[in-house]
């Protein structure tokens, strides 16, 4: 860019090509309306948008991109902010485009057993909506009271059932989608399959890059008749992620498996004081669903594993109340941080499973070099790592450090065949370290497929994509304490 | 006849690609070659405009890319070269307990786990467990530059960069030539258990697939089969399946159970689509909303078509049009929203009708991502179906 934008011209330009929007209150350009968009869920970036428009329909979406291609204003869709990669950070000159007022369920099908929403339904109201007639939807990404589906789409959300049911991408039957001239298509529908190329796959996941969803149809699942977990305690990380295999080598898929190690246990009993061992260097948690029959078999047989894999303390749950009382202190680890130091930098990498015990060597060893202390909560059973790095804000060098950590920690994943994200996503976050994880050809192709789709590069400029190419240092981090969504709980 | 070469591993196989798309010579590729009735006609739509002439493609053997690269059983993921043979795969996993749990579909005993990708179809457990793209963690590939590229990687929960290894999965060799596949793999079912629900009416047998998809229990495949009736196949512990089997008894009224033999031998048949394969006309295979299938095949025996099968809970529909009976497969497909696919008889076969047709804006967007991937239009020009 040689000139600066004037950023009054275009929001006037802006107001005279929306009308409508303009007319309603749905386009919003005072600065004290912008305020709210300013950051998503990793609030250590900020930016302050153009202007925010808030459509109501497909129409109003389309009449708003194709303005914006003639003005050649970005836009960055948004669904509820919660992100934890800066992907719905806003650009100065670029339009949020929040898609927050279409949040209307469209069609409960159970003969197909899908459901059709608009992009700003939240993830539970799906499952709230049909779990009257005992059907659930099954990615549960951790933010699901708050986070929208058209999020979820954009992000490819997981949550902790993702070995045994998928992410969103695995739970997607249909999407209708404005492109980037403002061409609305649709994909899929009631049916298994599809004409054509599977874009329905290629646009999952593709973090607001290729187009902006407006509508979404949903696999749903009959809620299992039986669920029961198993919480179970060893005297090291090697031994728990060997417990793991070892379920997994007895033909079990649980519906979830989660590890914690020390730090976190101790962090979680300062916090809520649910009952976790101690002391414990490592807990596994185990949860297996299904028809009831198939249940009991299976919770015996991870019993057998876990006592032949050396663990040393077991609680079984069989009551839904039984069940919650385990998972209380795993769902509060994050927000434990917080008791025991100032701020905590939440990172997402996937590794192979068998690698925890090297990868959590490694990271301890890093821990020590750095002077920082690492947390880890672990979804087991797909391999996403959540370590946490503790630091003072306050400090002077501490969150520069941390910053460095974690990109440590994330090169780290990569080079034992793992992923840089499992679920944040890139976003602006880890932009930088795509190069890390894939070669300049992986990367051209990549690059070369989202200018086929958005040619002017309207859409959500400046994420997943690095703009240098080269395996960069870190520079990202979340300041606990000032996290927004305090109130979400994060696992 | 052009002379069929052989790279010897992908770093060749690039370089062979790199070379076709500077003079534009189109390239056409088969490892085990068992599906070549899958996916002809309709591709020129999409490169109309390119001016490959007469030019000979240049045909390419992949089979050398074979061989298991990586199995980890605990880790419930298998990295193998494209060409390796499903019948080299399926054993190994058997041998674990494992398997791949989209039941890949064979056609014939040379399938490769490249060309199962390349195709895209998965087997009866489609109804419950996914397609094939739903188990390929990563691919690498051959793009139409001629670089070689990966895309995913081998764990389950993955959000770096575009999913293109599930993009590619189905596109017949026309966005990258596969090179090397991860699967993401599951624990095979210690047991299963056939249950018949004898419905001669068509709305009947519709009532109880419906009836029966809906339920709790684990069934893992529901297919209608004129002769037979209703089948569903439970899948799970050998002493839990009894329990499941009694749930659905009571409220259901189940006819018989098939033997153990019985039930493998009928998935099987089911599967590969063995009795109507058996017999000369043309195969077409449809796609429909479950609740479509009783319009649909309504429509076919008003046409004269009887030999068919419904599999994936009323999904997908198998259908025989016997000799001397042209069948407007689209047309009827349209009309209880689904699509269909029409196979090539034989190898002269220009298949116009091959795959379903796309509205205006699905093709324009279809042709967008494949002139990003293979901008010389050069990869397997005539295949994918659409």
């Amino acid at each position: 860019m040689t000139e600066p934008v004037d950023r009054e011209k275009q929001r006037k330009a802006l107001r005279r090509a929306l009308p409508q929007l303009a007319k309603t209150g749905a386009l919003l350009d005072a600065d004290e309306d912008l305020v709210v968009y300013e950051c998503d869920g990793l609030s250590a970036y900020r930016q302050t948008p153009l202007a925010v428009a808030l459509p109501g329909n497909t129409q109003q979406v389309q009449q708003t991109v194709r303005a914006c291609a003639e003005l050649s204003i970005p836009i960055v869709p948004w669904g509820a902010g919660t992100g934890l990669s800066g992907g719905a950070l806003a650009v100065a000159d670029g339009l949020v485009l929040s898609l927050a007022r279409m949040n209307r369920i469209l069609d409960i099908d159970y003969d197909h057993r899908c459901v059709t929403v608009e992009p700003g339904v939240t993830n539970l109201a799906v499952s709230h909506a049909v779990s009257g007639h005992g059907y659930y939807y099954a990615p549960d990404p951790s933010s699901q009271i708050a986070c929208t589906v058209g999020g979820n789409v954009a992000e490819n959300s997981g949550g902790v059932h993702c070995l045994k049911y998928g992410t969103t991408t695995n739970n997607l039957l249909g999407l209708q989608i404005v492109l980037a001239d403002g061409e609305m298509i649709e994909i899929g529908g009631a049916a298994l399959e599809r004409a054509g190329y599977d874009l329905l796959a290629l646009f999952t996941g593709s973090e607001g890059l290729l187009g902006v969803i407006t509508q979404a149809t949903l696999r749903i699942l009959r809620t299992p008749e039986s669920a029961q977990a198993m919480m179970a305690t060893f005297d090291s990380i090697g031994a728990a992620g060997g417990a793991v295999a070892d379920v997994i080598g007895a033909g079990i898929v649980p519906a979830g498996m989660e590890i914690m190690d020390r730090l976190s246990i101790e962090a979680v009993e300062d916090f809520l004081g649910c009952g976790y061992p101690r002391g414990a260097a490592a807990l596994l948690l185990v949860e297996v669903d299904g028809p009831s029959t198939e249940v009991n078999l299976q919770i015996a047989a991870v019993e057998t594993c876990l006592r032949q894999a050396g663990a040393t303390d077991l609680q079984h749950a069989t009551t839904a109340e039984q069940r919650q009382r385990l998972w209380a202190g795993r769902k509060a680890a994050f927000p434990a941080m917080g008791r025991i130091a100032p701020d905590y930098y939440c990172m997402d990498g996937t590794i192979p499973r068998g690698q925890l015990a090297t990868v959590l060597g490694r990271i301890e060893a890093l821990s020590e070099e750095f002077d920082l202390r690492v947390a880890n909560v672990f979804h087991a059973g797909d391999g996403n790592l959540h370590p946490l790095v503790l630091y003072d804000g306050n400090k002077p060098g501490d969150l520069e450090k941390a910053e460095e950590l974690g990109a440590e920690i994330l090169k780290l994943c990569v080079a034992v065949g793992g992923v840089l994200s499992g679920e944040h996503g890139i976003g602006v976050e880890k932009r930088d370290l795509m190069p890390c994880m894939f070669t300049d050809d992986d990367l051209d192709l990549q690059e070369e497929i989202r200018l086929a789709f958005d040619p002017a590069l309207l859409l959500n400029p400046g994420k997943v994509y690095p703009q240098l190419r080269q395996c960069a240092e870190g520079r990202t981090h979340v300041h606990g304490g000032r996290r927004p969504f305090p109130d979400l709980e994060r696992f | 006849m052009s002379q069929i070469a052989q790279p010897a591993d992908a770093t060749q196989l690039a370089s062979i690609v790199e070379a076709a798309a500077r003079t534009r010579t189109p390239i056409v590729t088969a490892a085990g070659d068992s599906k070549w009735d899958w996916g002809r006609g309709r591709a020129d739509d999409i490169h109309s405009d390119s001016s490959h002439g007469d030019s000979i493609p240049t045909q390419l053997s992949l089979a050398a890319l074979s061989g298991i690269v990586d199995y980890q059983p605990s880790e419930l993921v298998l990295v193998v070269g494209a060409a390796t043979p499903l019948s080299q795969i399926e054993p190994l996993l058997s041998e674990q307990g494992q398997h791949l749990a989209f039941e890949p579909v064979h056609w014939r005993s040379t399938a490769t786990a490249g060309g199962t990708v390349a195709v895209g179809l998965a087997g009866p457990r489609r109804f419950r467990a996914g397609s094939v793209r739903d188990f390929v963690l990563g691919l690498q590939f051959v793009d139409g530059k001629g670089r070689l590229v990966r895309s995913g990687g081998r764990v389950v929960k993955n959000v770096s960069g575009f999913d293109l290894w599930r993009g590619l999965t189905g596109s017949f060799g026309g966005l990258g030539l596969i090179t090397e596949i991860c699967f993401k793999l599951w624990p095979r079912p210690e047991a299963q258990c056939t249950l018949r629900f004898k419905r001669t009416q068509l709305q009947a047998a519709s009532l109880t697939m419906l009836q029966l998809a809906q339920r709790q229990e684990e069934i893992s495949a529901l297919a209608y089969v004129p002769t037979q009736g209703v089948l569903a196949r439970l899948e799970g512990s050998e002493s839990a399946l009894q329990g499941q089997i009694e749930s659905i008894a009571r409220d259901v009224a189940i006819d018989d159970r098939l033997s153990l033999e019985e039930s493998h031998t009928l998935w099987r048949a089911l599967r590969e689509v063995e009795s109507l394969r058996e017999k000369s006309g043309t195969l077409w295979r449809f796609v429909v909303p479950a609740a479509g299938w009783v319009q649909l095949v309504g429509d076919l025996t008003a046409r004269g078509i009887e030999d068919y099968h419904v599999d994936w809970g009323g999904g997908q529909v198998w259908a025989l049009a016997g000799e001397g009976l042209p069948l407007k497969g689209h047309e009827i497909a349209d009309r209880v929203g689904g699509i269909a696919w029409r196979l090539a008889t034989n190898r002269q076969d220009t298949n116009a009708e091959g795959g379903p047709p796309l509205d205006p804006g699905l093709k324009r967007l279809n042709m967008r991502l494949k002139n990003a991937c293979d901008p010389q239009g050069i990869l397997n020009p005539g295949r994918g179906a659409f």
